[in-house]
């Protein structure tokens, strides 16, 4: 016997203290974050050393080789600061993060989403940028709408996934229906007219609304509301707008002109490719899978496009998802991130970026790029950006709101609440996240 | 209870079995060809799911989109695994899992036969509270404690940059320590050990003291030695509870080289998206370690089965 | 720790032995230092890594927490919180819903082929290998074979089954009609592996006798099943659904890969919603504070089977 009484003694002494450390130390382990260092975008590529981490929700199966070679690389080259990409899918990303944060290991840039600035910022895990810096860079003020936290900014966009209308003209010619919806009644009777023959008039849930919750937020904002006031403090979802955006998807599936179990599965065409709806919400990002599946859709005039009309009278809108950079305030290579994040922001770059990856640029200025000037979709996005004003989020308690609130918008339309319980379900959410900042 | 009134407690022996006549060999045998069809229907049943992984992992991506999509892949295609290989490297992610696995056996074998043993056949003080312990600790879901014990690896004093109170760094976050360590002695091993432990000669563990053989040597070189099916069992179990390993590995890895098979499966999900035919055919990838391993052992683990007692 | 503190005692308990029985006390003696010894290891691992994870789960319980910030201390707030939220009593429904039906399907299936495979059927070890696969294969890939299969166009095996009947496509998942019960179709076929081979072990320690004694009385097979089979598995049955029930709570990498809790939370769990509380709403003291109260319907639940079944541990 290699060990003596006395060692596993001393040895399971010494667990015991462990023990006794640990649990003072998991209750105690409030790692407060550094005082807002402000990050220095000038830097210059000579001073910049060591290695960086990316974290990034887009960037998936065919679009990592440009990330790596055309965006990385040449960085790389330049700088000579190394970057390790960490690929997440979207709907893991909060907890990645969480648990990064929890875990002391967390990238020195992550990429977020529309809603996100605001609560990382608050919790202080998002670095503070530079305005003059943003404010150079002349990107429309819808698009920078959601960088903001206390009026100062917290992340800067990088790509934008934008959702609209399209319909089927020759489906619509064949009821008659020559004009465009000029209201959100318009749209719901066009719809109505158009259902019947194995054909449902709107698919605005499945696939392309990439959750009940932003189908909801888009016709809110339709009908003229807003999730949050302007600090972020009150839910205003839950006012009469809210009513009308709910009211309004029910009536369409209670008279199946929407079908809740329409569901585009995935590798599938989606119902509108199939022809299987006449109307569909439309993302800048099915451009991929439209040439890949069904190339017919993609020449000019085979799908009429258009916004969102409004509910309230006033101008249709857009709704805006998209990718933000953001510097992690915990980073130990600040400088080195800053200068990545600058480098994404390079037209030239944003143009490379957006064509692997099939989003929209957050600007029209980028270098001339065939794959984004043949998107039929990111050309009427773009065209039509002061109009993406249909954003989700505005409030530091959002992460917490995000996906409870799918929950309550699927149960409502379900029939499971009605329309009143819900908007005090939404409210009681919201009020509560908020009073816990 | 009804088992006392039709238990009489006498040994089981070899009893005559009394004259069958032909009518009733031949109930019997249709008796027979029904439990045989019902369970060839029932096991195709419960293997389908995997035939169709398996079939859907050699089908051509453009028969899944095909509507009537045909049952069986019109020509196999096996560069759906090199093409899902080269998509996400696999191979790292199962080095991993079975470094994980086999630590996990090993760990668990060593660990949690000793203390079966001794709770089985030693009088020692205390011996009630720790076997009350254990039975109490199976009864703990890991999903209950999940959260401190991250909080506990993370603060792993003088690790990952941590000092000695445990604040700084990292701890064990993102290490083989944190995969390896928290999971490493299963107290439903022990309890399993114990009932192997139990159903051995007591008489031996005697005799072998008479003889002036150590307590440890008769623990390793007497009575273990009788509960090789179970010492297997408990391997095996343990083994597949390693491979299988989700949401922890999930949270305390980040690196691509620490991920195991059963993350790199959830991300690769995320990475392949709709390409159904390189899901199944990492999913393949996955699940055959593990059938294999049961093929080759399933004799030994039913017998540890029947062996534990715990009936 | 305690262990060990009682260790020194053990010696002079030897020595002061009398005379004619020094040697059997020398024994007694090496067998509670060595009884110590070997148990020590591991119940000093499972005090570290599952008795203080529980002690600061119970602390936390009562704190505000989010990860970042310093907990607080919040009182019970955590604890009436959960009283009011509605969704974290519906997860317990769902696992009830599961249990309740998952449970005793799959018991009492795997019980009907538990029996038949006791008997000398040509090929039982690779029937029994067949039925058992589900277990041992991993749970994620389980869940995403079955995504496959639950795939909503025409082309999901299930709907290609449905569609020889004239019935779908079905909107498996997707459905909050559906969703729950598709959750259950899975936890069933995984489950009756386990079950089965544990029933099997059982029966092949029932004494022969018994079913002669009843052939004698004239028992048919349904008769010998419920008198014979049934009451002696009764210890088997407990232990069953005692693993069953735990693990039945723990239900966490179906729904993370099928459902993640949807449709309208529909398939939420309590282990989902300990981990969306945990990670995705950043309140680790209310994430805590549900896996106390997790742990006291785990602890009732134990009591309740044993009530219910009236067995007795593994021995």
């Amino acid at each position: 016997m290699p060990v003596s009484r006395r060692t596993l003694l001393t040895a399971s002494g010494a667990i015991a203290a462990g023990a006794a450390t640990l649990t003072a130390a998991a209750c105690g382990s409030g790692g407060e974050m550094d005082p807002e260092e402000p990050v220095d975008l000038d830097v210059p590529d000579s001073a910049l050393t060591g290695s960086i981490g990316l974290l990034t929700p887009d960037f998936v199966g065919d679009a990592r080789a440009p990330l790596d070679e055309e965006i990385i690389a040449p960085f790389t080259e330049r700088t000579g600061v190394s970057v390790s990409v960490d690929q997440v899918d979207w709907n893991k990303l909060n907890e990645k993060i969480s648990t990064g944060i929890a875990g002391g290991i967390i990238a020195d840039v992550i990429m977020t989403g529309v809603g996100w600035t605001q609560p990382f910022a608050e919790k202080g895990i998002f670095a503070e940028i530079p305005a003059d810096f943003i404010e150079s860079l002349g990107f429309d003020e819808s698009v920078l709408v959601s960088t903001r936290f206390e009026g100062k900014y917290y992340s800067l966009p990088q790509a934008l996934d934008l959702r609209f209308l399209g319909t089927h003209p020759d489906l619509l010619a064949a009821r008659g229906i020559t004009e465009r919806p000029a209201s959100l009644d318009e749209l719901a009777a066009m719809a109505l007219e158009l259902t019947g023959d194995g054909v449902v008039g709107l698919d605005y849930l499945s696939g392309s609304a990439g959750s009940a919750r932003q189908a909801f937020v888009f016709l809110l904002y339709a009908f003229g509301g807003c999730m949050f006031s302007e600090d972020g403090l009150t839910p205003m979802l839950h006012e009469e707008p809210g009513r009308l955006a709910l009211q309004w998807m029910l009536d369409r599936i209670s008279e199946g002109s929407i079908d809740y179990d329409l569901q585009a599965a995935e590798g599938q065409p989606s119902p509108f490719q199939q022809r299987k709806a006449a109307i569909s919400l439309v993302s800048t990002g099915n451009w991929v899978t439209w040439t890949q599946m069904t190339p017919e859709l993609c020449e000019e005039g085979a799908v009429d496009l258009h916004l969102m009309p409004s509910g309230a009278g006033g101008d249709p809108v857009m709704f805006q998802g998209g990718t933000f950079l953001s510097l992690s305030s915990l980073s130990k290579n600040k400088d080195a991130a800053g200068a990545f994040m600058k480098h994404m922001l390079d037209p030239e770059i944003l143009g490379i970026a957006n064509a692997a990856t099939g989003k929209v640029p957050p600007t029209p200025d980028v270098p001339p790029n065939e794959q984004i000037e043949s998107s039929l979709l990111t050309q009427f996005g773009l065209q039509n950006l002061p109009y993406a004003g249909a954003t989700e989020g505005g409030s530091a308690a959002y992460m917490e709101v995000r996906t409870n609130l799918d929950g309550i918008v699927e149960t409502c339309l379900t029939g499971r609440a009605s329309v009143q319980q819900t908007l005090d379900d939404m409210k009681a959410l919201c009020d509560g996240a908020i009073s816990r900042i | 209870m009804a088992t006392d009134t039709l238990s009489p407690r006498t040994p089981a022996a070899p009893a005559a079995r009394p004259p069958r006549s032909t009518s009733l060999r031949r109930q019997k045998r249709l008796a027979s060809g029904g439990v045989l069809a019902v369970l060839i229907i029932a096991s195709l049943l419960m293997a389908a799911p995997f035939l169709w992984m398996a079939l859907s992992s050699i089908r051509d991506p453009t028969e899944l989109a095909k509507v009537p999509m045909p049952l069986i892949p019109q020509d196999l295609r096996l560069e759906n695994y090199t093409e899902a290989l080269s998509r996400a490297p696999f191979g790292i992610y199962a080095r991993n899992s079975l470094i994980l696995a086999t630590a996990a056996a090993v760990l668990n074998v060593v660990f949690g036969s000793a203390c079966g043993y001794a709770l089985a056949k030693m009088r020692f003080p205390l011996a009630p509270a720790v076997f009350g312990w254990m039975v109490a600790c199976i009864m703990i879901p890991f999903y209950a404690t999940v959260i401190p014990v991250f909080l506990m690896v993370r603060h792993m004093p003088l690790f990952g940059g941590n000092t000695i109170l445990g604040a700084g760094g990292t701890g064990w976050i993102d290490t083989w320590w944190a995969l390896i360590v928290p999971g490493a002695i299963s107290p439903f091993m022990v309890f399993l050990f114990r009932q192997f432990y139990v159903a051995t000669p007591t008489e031996l563990i005697e005799a072998a003291r008479l003889d002036g053989v150590s307590e440890f040597g008769i623990y390793t070189r007497i009575v273990t030695p009788l509960i090789k099916p179970g010492l297997l069992t408990v391997a095996l179990l343990s083994f597949e509870a390693g491979w299988n390993n989700f949401l922890w590995p999930l949270l305390v890895t980040t690196s691509d080289s620490l991920r195991v098979i059963q993350v790199g499966i959830s991300s690769f999900r995320q990475e392949a998206a709709t390409d159904w035919h390189l899901l199944m055919a990492g999913t393949t990838l996955a699940a055959v370690p593990m059938i294999i391993l049961f093929l080759v052992f399933q004799r030994y683990f039913v017998e540890g089965f029947a062996a534990s007692g715990i009936k | 720790m305690t262990t060990t503190d009682r260790l020194p005692a053990a010696a002079p308990a030897g020595r002061t032995a009398p005379r004619g029985t020094r040697r059997r006390a020398s024994v007694r003696t090496a067998e509670r230092r060595w009884g110590l010894l070997l148990a020590a290891p591991a119940t000093l691992h499972t005090l570290l890594w599952i008795g203080v994870p529980i002690v600061v789960a119970f602390v936390l319980s009562f704190t505000a927490y989010d990860i970042i910030h310093t907990p607080e201390f919040a009182g019970l707030d955590n604890y009436a919180t959960i009283l009011g939220d509605g969704l974290f009593w519906r997860s317990v429904l769902h696992n009830v819903i599961i249990a309740a039906i998952g449970i005793p399907v799959s018991m009492f299936l795997a019980l009907v082929l538990a029996v038949m495979l006791n008997r000398a059927v040509p090929g039982r070890g690779i029937f029994r290998v067949m039925v058992f696969l589900p277990h041992i294969t991993a749970t994620v890939a389980v869940a995403m074979i079955w995504l496959w299969i639950y795939n909503p166009s025409e082309n999901g095996l299930l709907n290609i089954v449905l569609g020889v009947v004239g019935i779908g496509p079905l909107p498996f998942l997707t459905n909050p009609d559906l969703a729950l019960g598709s959750v259950i179709l899975v936890t069933i076929w995984q489950g009756i592996g386990l079950k089965m081979l544990i029933y099997l072990a059982a029966l092949q320690g029932v004494d022969g006798q018994l079913y002669e004694a009843a052939d004698l009385d004239g028992a048919g097979v349904v008769q010998k099943f419920r008198h014979v089979t049934v009451p002696m598995l009764r210890p088997a049955t407990f232990f069953i659904l005692i693993t069953s029930l735990i693990g039945n709570f723990q239900t966490f990498d179906l729904i993370y890969i099928l459902t993640e809790g949807g449709p309208a939370n529909s398939t939420s769990v309590v282990t989902y919603r300990i981990y969306q509380t945990a990670f995705q709403e950043f309140r680790v003291g209310l994430a805590n504070a549900q896996s106390v109260v997790l742990l006291l319907i785990l602890v009732v639940l134990a009591f309740l089977s044993r009530r219910i079944v009236g067995g007795t541990d593994g021995d």
